[in-house]
């Protein structure tokens, strides 16, 4: 039965690995999908909170990979799950960068380098826009990056207070509301 | 005062393997002074070692909380560390974002295979994720108890919101840094509007404007 539920985190989760073209958000819709609707092994509300929870805590979203392993095969299914959306399509990218490296100081590559860096600063607009689009924050979400943009713009502060006083101002202040 | 620390940052560049623990400690309390990038010649390529890669990667992901990393990573690859410039920062990440694989995860990769081959990908890819995932089971398992307080919503919103701004002081930065020509900005806007406000397939808007892209940074320089 556990050797059933590994093997099958492995076949919902590699091949996301693979379709995880741009990061792990636009696997996120396949893997409600999947989990949720066709293996039943997690609810809907389940899957929204274990996102929310990677969303706010340290490190890559990706992560919640790890806690739906984990609440399908306990520390084994964790493991699993994150070996099997992490390994393949970072192999791929290792032997893409190499191939990348091998052509440092072509013409080409300086050229494709700087025809690819718009596409980047498009893109990294693009996921701010998204993440604040996700938020219940509405027009405050808004003002509160483009607050925050502008001190660390105009101060060399530590992010880290600036996301302590954001915390503390929604989670004293706003309940008043 | 500021000469001291110049020099602490340049002997910190070149002698990495000489981090004692003294150093870690302060090193993991202490925030990647911007001076020194500005100052700071871009030194001889020496091997970086596994152990500081291992420990920057683990400080960027636990600080990389609300969707920050992409700001956090070129605080201390490209600001405070130099390992190397806007242009292959920028162009690293647009590979990590047309390339299957999670655009933090990526860019550690490429970093950690730039700095030391396959073990310092892996260095670093182990430090990134290593210390979050237990961190977020932690998380999980104590949400479970408190998933009902609004209050602890609101919070996550706002850690998010303010997050978003670092994205944005980064995209800002690398905009100023690449050419003021008029294509490049237009080329950016549609990418934005494209995938964030109309929510094309990234994909589709990558291969329809990168060629594009590319060959207009060729005609700028050969025309």
């Amino acid at each position: 039965m556990d050797e059933e539920l590994l093997i099958g985190l492995l076949r919902v989760f590699i091949p996301l690995s693979f379709l995880s073209i741009g990061g792990g958000g636009t696997i996120l819709a396949e893997m409600a999908h999947q989990t949720v609707d066709i293996h039943h092994w997690l609810t809907q509300r389940e899957f929204v909170d274990l996102f929310a929870i990677t969303r706010a805590a340290p490190g890559p979203g990706m992560l919640i990979v790890t806690l739906i392993g984990w609440k399908v095969a306990g520390a084994l299914g964790a493991l699993v799950a994150t070996l099997a959306l992490f390994v393949p399509s970072s192999l791929l990218f290792c032997a893409a960068t190499v191939l990348w490296q091998r052509f440092s100081g072509s013409p080409w590559r300086v050229t494709i380098e700087r025809g690819l860096a718009p596409i980047a600063v498009g893109l990294i607009f693009a996921g701010a826009y998204a993440v604040l689009e996700a938020t219940q924050g509405g027009l405050l979400a808004f003002a509160t990056a483009g607050v925050s943009a502008t001190v660390l713009m105009w101060r060399p502060v530590h992010p880290l207070l600036l996301l302590c006083a954001a915390a503390s101002i929604y989670g004293v202040v706003l309940p008043h509301f | 005062m500021e000469h001291c620390t110049r020099r602490g940052a340049i002997a910190r560049y070149c002698k990495p393997a000489m981090v004692s623990r003294a150093d870690c400690t302060s090193y993991w309390l202490a925030r990647p002074s911007r001076q020194m990038s500005r100052m700071t010649p871009r030194p001889s390529p020496e091997p970086v070692s596994l152990p500081l890669i291992a420990l920057v990667f683990s400080r960027i992901g636990v600080l990389s909380f609300g969707g920050g990393l992409i700001a956090w990573m070129h605080r201390e690859a490209v600001e405070a560390r130099r390992w190397l410039n806007d242009q292959e920062f920028l162009s690293g990440l647009a590979i990590c974002q047309v390339l299957p694989g999670g655009n933090m995860v990526n860019m550690s990769l490429y970093l950690g295979v730039r700095l030391r081959g396959a073990l310092g990908a892996m260095t670093a890819i182990i430090g990134l994720v290593g210390l979050p995932i237990l961190i977020v089971i932690a998380i999980a398992a104590v949400y479970a108890k408190f998933d009902t307080l609004r209050s602890l919503h609101l919070v996550l919103d706002g850690i998010a919101a303010a997050a978003v701004g670092m994205n944005i002081t980064t995209g800002i930065k690398a905009a100023r840094r690449n050419s003021r020509a008029l294509a490049p900005i237009a080329i950016a806007g549609s990418v934005f509007a494209a995938v964030g406000i109309f929510h094309w397939p990234m994909l589709a808007v990558v291969a329809g404007l990168a060629p594009l892209s590319i060959a207009l940074a060729w005609r700028s320089r050969h025309g």
